[in-house]
This record gives structure tokens, sequence and C-alpha cells, in this order.
């Protein structure tokens, strides 16, 4: 039942007005507030001179206000673009840049990121700020061209669309090597194929409780939203602040009693480390699914014994191919730490290819790059046709069709599953987030006190995953603390993209060609985390 | 003593300049997940003190001010034995 994405809510609406749609705080809406909300929007968006396919940049945090501006920049025909709103000014500002939005909606929680804009970047947002508080705006620096309470005394009846399912519905910004952040852009019927597959397989029905975990620029909430909307499920929001305090995490999932949770190894690993799970906890729950990095088996075991009633379910993909293109449901908790959890089979209309350099198949249980093709590969990275031409690629054998170039190293098994043992460049997993390393490297570069930088990723044993490191030469031997550069780079770079070692060299070890040697600075960082008196 | 400690560990540990003891580091976006583990394991070999699972919570944790005042009161209730 390819369509639009916006039209699971109408639907919704249409058969069960009154039914719960989106649960945050004490804040409520029913399907039918969604949808006269975001049509109300969308016509507001409509007058303000919005057409099909102008961007609208949503600087929200996490909200019923931010899912109903995703709907409403859908209706009036637009893409729209989260965000993240706890990002550095400088890094939002390059987003923008990038994504060039017809409008950016703020609300009261990013006044300093929006007064930083204002000062500094007025070009950028003159004539395109749209105010989402339900109160009249405070002091921004710059009148907003639209607000919310405008909205209000709009008709909030359908629009009428000319939106096709092969228009982007949204870009996602995922890490750049060269400093730069990617937009990934998303079709309708790259989401809605997931989605029809994922909500059949986990059986989503009407008296569902989801939550919705991850943050919205992040592709992995796109499934918690839409998910939740096609089946008619109730959809709770997870604020960020809980993932801080364990206890109250387990408390949320309890007292909402979610019958799905679609997490991130880094969240679970974290709950395990405090033995936040109680045995039997969260009865109602029935299935926990993560992806976006590696779940460490011992960790899954914990989770696996402690909830016997839950069923496990591993996903993955990349942000390229759409929220995950494969899944393997682990059938018993795995005895041996050591067991590898295989990246399993492909999701209906995917399929995985294990290629060698020469883009050949390799042969069963040989390593080669896993490719991915069929519904899920967006439409590649916005006006960027260079990268995009680099990464996805045309099928030889399926004339027409293309296929994305993950960059993960993995084999199929004997079993016919598919095994992933890591990647091929400098990319890696931070909390779920993929990570270049270089986009690290080009931010640090930037900073005038460095002299040269370099920023590596080591392992971690038990129930972690890896550690950024960096280690740096200061210009013209100045004194150059680590908490002095951790601070300059904060400005420049998300949090979970920040080191969590650092060393301060008065020059770099070299290998044989002269290059800094990288392997020589994670076995430094890997003796100081192992030696004492760290 | 024990404030100026945990101020160490922030300072030279965890490579952040928190400019005051009460600024609230949660709100502020300066406290994640990782360096809340971090500061936890840097809290062990100091003083000997894990919080518990109950014990991690904002009013504990928010604020250099309030870890103090928590590993204080854990090492008062341990020497009161």
């Amino acid at each position: 039942m390819a369509g639009l994405l916006q039209e699971y809510v109408t639907r919704q609406a249409e058969a069960r007005p009154e039914a719960s749609a989106l649960v945050h705080d004490a804040e409520r809406l029913t399907y039918g507030d969604l949808e006269r909300r975001s049509n109300r929007l969308a016509r507001l968006l409509r007058e303000g001179g919005c057409r099909r396919g102008d961007r609208i940049g949503l600087l929200l945090p996490k909200s019923p206000a931010a899912i109903v501006s995703m709907l409403a920049a859908l209706k009036a025909g637009c893409i729209y673009v989260p965000v993240d709103p706890e990002s550095p000014s400088a890094r939002v500002v390059r987003i923008l840049t990038a994504a060039d939005c017809r409008y950016l909606l703020v609300s009261r929680a990013d006044l300093p990121i929006v007064r930083d804009l204002t000062s500094q970047h007025a070009d950028l947002i003159s004539g395109r700020l749209v105010w989402m508080g339900s109160e009249t705006p405070p002091d921004l620096g710059i009148e907003p061209a639209l607000s919310l309470s405008d909205s209000a005394a709009m008709p909030d009846s359908a629009l009428g669309s000319d939106g096709d399912s092969s228009d982007p519905a949204h870009l996602l910004f995922t890490s750049g090597s060269t400093g730069i952040p990617k937009g990934v852009m998303v079709a309708h019927a790259n989401v809605t194929a997931f989605v029809e597959w994922a909500n059949a397989y986990c059986g989503l029905a009407p008296d569902d409780r989801t939550s919705c975990h991850s943050p919205l620029h992040f592709d992995l909430s796109t499934w918690d939203v839409y998910g939740a909307f096609a089946a008619g499920a109730e959809l709770h929001l997870v604020s960020p602040e809980l993932n801080l305090f364990p206890g109250r995490l387990v408390e949320f999932i309890r007292s909402h009693g979610l019958t799905q949770w679609f997490s991130v190894p880094s969240v679970l690993t974290y709950l395990t480390r405090f033995d936040a799970v109680r045995t039997g906890d969260f009865p109602e729950l029935k299935r926990l699914l993560w992806c976006g990095e590696v779940f460490p088996t011992p960790a899954l075991k914990y989770w696996m014994e402690r909830l016997p009633h839950v069923s496990f379910t591993n996903l993955y993909g990349p942000t390229e191919t759409t929220i995950a293109s494969s899944y393997y449901t682990v059938p018993a908790p795995p005895q041996d730490p050591e067991q590898r959890i295989p990246i399993g089979a492909p999701c209906a209309g995917e399929e995985l290819l294990i290629l060698d350099d020469a883009r050949a198949p390799v042969r069963p249980g040989d390593i080669g790059e896993i490719c991915i093709r069929g519904a899920g590969v967006t439409l590649g990275y916005w006006r960027d046709e260079e990268k995009t031409a680099r990464a996805f690629l045309p099928c030889a054998d399926r004339p027409g069709e293309r296929m994305y170039t993950t960059g993960d190293r993995g084999f199929r098994g004997p079993d016919g599953l598919v095994y992933c043992v890591g990647r091929a460049d400098s990319q890696i997993k931070s909390r779920g987030h993929h990570v270049e390393l270089g986009e690290i490297e080009t931010a640090l570069h930037t900073l005038a006190e460095i002299g040269q930088a370099a920023v590596v990723a080591r392992r971690t044993d038990g129930f972690g995953g890896v550690e950024i490191c960096c280690a740096y030469v200061p210009k013209d031997r100045v004194e150059l603390s680590p908490s002095q550069v951790r601070e300059g780079l904060a400005r420049l770079i998300p949090k979970y993209m920040l080191p969590a070692r650092w060393r301060h060299l008065a020059e770099f070890p070299r290998n044989a060609n002269g290059k800094v040697d990288r392997v020589a600075l994670v076995e430094m960082f890997d003796q100081e985390a192992a030696g004492p008196g760290t | 003593m024990i404030r100026e400690k945990v101020a160490g560990i922030f300072r030279d540990k965890l490579h952040v300049d928190v400019p005051s003891d009460d600024l609230d580091l949660i709100a502020n976006g300066i406290m994640d997940s990782t360096m809340l583990v971090e500061l936890i394991v840097h809290l062990e070999s100091e003083f000997d003190v894990t919080p518990s699972l109950d014990e991690l919570e904002v009013e504990n944790f928010a604020t250099v001010a309030r870890i103090a005042a928590f590993v204080e009161s854990r090492i008062a209730a341990r020497e009161r034995g």
C-alpha cells in the first residue's frame, strides 16, 4: 500500500480519530489532533510560499510539535530536514547552508542557538524563521516570518497533494569524512517499503505502545514514527535526558507499558552496566530491536536471560539504504561470549551482496564488501553528485538499478546468513551514529592552536564498543591542554563525536612512509587505558 | 576538599573545564552518558564510592557541588559503619 508517509496519519484519523497517537510527558494527541494540527500548519507553510520540493528545516527538540511539523512539511509537498538542536551552531550552519531551507522552524528550547544564528548568520535565516511556540516569540533578533499561532485561523481539512512516492520526504545529514555533513535524500517509497515489511514482521497493531527513543535527525526514528502511525499504535516520545539515568529509563518502559522498543546497543549496554533490568521486567514488552552498531554478546545474553518473554531482533543497515536492510531474531541467549551475532537475512525487497574489489561476488565464506540493493536504496546525497556516484553504483546485471556500497566488510556463513566483521575505512559507530574520524580531524585542524592532530579509534573490552582518541601537536610549541582542545572542538562538532582520550605530543610517531603511524597511536592509547594511574 | 577533587576529575581526567561548581551539567548539555560512565569509574578509583541504580539521579549528579555532596554522604555513611 505504497503512498506518501503523511497518509498513514490521515487514514488513522479517518478511521479512529479519537485513538491516542502520541504521548510526551503530560501531552497526549489523538490521530484526529495530529491530522488537524498538521493540516493547519501545512496550509500556513503553503500560504507562506512553500512549493513542492522546498526544504523545511526543523530545529526542534523531540516533541509533539516536531512530529506535527514533520507531517505538515510533507503535506505542504516539502522535504523536511531535522537538525539536532543540541549540535554546535557551527555545524547547524553547515547543514542549513547545504540544505538551503525555505523555512526554519524553531521553538523556545533553541533560543541560544537561534540567537547565535541571528547575530552571525542573519542571511541564512532572515525571512525564513517560523516561531513554533504557542506564546508570543521573545526577542530573536529577527522578526519571525511566520508563527504557529497564525495557523490557528487556517482550515483544518485535508490539503490536496501533488506529491509522488518517489519524492524525497526528508534529508538526514550524516558525518562526512571531509568535514561537510552529507544529506541523505530519503524518498517516501524508501520508508514505506521498510514500514510495510517491519510492521508485518513484528505484528504491530493498534493496541501496541511503541517508543521513539532515537533523536529525530537519526534515521532509526523514522520507523518509530511512521511504523507506529501506519499501525495506528500509540507512540511514546522518550526525552533525551532519560538516557542519562538508567533507573529512570527502565521506569519509563515499565510505567508506559511499552510493547515494542527499538533501541541502540550503546543504551542497552549502558543499562547492563548498572544492572538496571530485573528478571521478568517489562511484562508487556513483546519485542526489543536494535540497530546502528554491534551489540556486544555478553550484554545481549544479560538482556535475553532477564527477559525470556521478549523477542530480540538485530537490524542492520546504513541511513543510505533506509533504516535497515537485514534482520536476525536471536533464537536463544548466546552462551559463548565470543559468539558473533549475524546481521542476518535481507528484509523483504532488499538484497545483500558480498563483493570483492572488482565488484564480483565472493565465494560463500569469503570476506568482501557488503553492498545493498532494493527498495531501501535512497536517492543519494543532496546536491552532491560526485559523492553519490562514488557510493551508489549501477548494478551490472540489472540495468537502471543502483546498489549502495556500505564500506562494511562481511561474509555469508554456512547458515546462509550475513555476518559483519568491521569497516574498510576510518568510519566508526559511536552511540549508534556513524562517525567519520576525518570529520573530527578536519574540525581539529581549524583550531588556530593545533599544529597537527590525528584521531584514531580503539576497541574497548566487555560491554563497550569503540573509543575515540585524539593525539595532537600544538602549533609553535604553545601550551595547550586537552581541555582547551576539547572546548574548541565542542564548538564545532556534536558531543557524540568528541574524543574520550587525549594525548599532547611533541611530535607524531611516523611509519616507514613518513606518514602518521596510526597503529602506534592506537597502541599508545591501549597502553594508557590498561596501565595504572589512568 | 572532596569538592576540589571532584572538580579535578572533570579538569584532569574528563578534560572538561567546568566554570562553576554549581553549573547544571545536564541542562547545559555538558554531561552525556559516556562522560557519566567515565566519571563513575573515577569516583570508584578516587573515593571507592560506587553509586547504586537509585542513587544515579539528577539530584546527585547535576553539578560538581552535588556530586561532591553525594560522595561525602557515602563516605560519612561508610565511616559510621
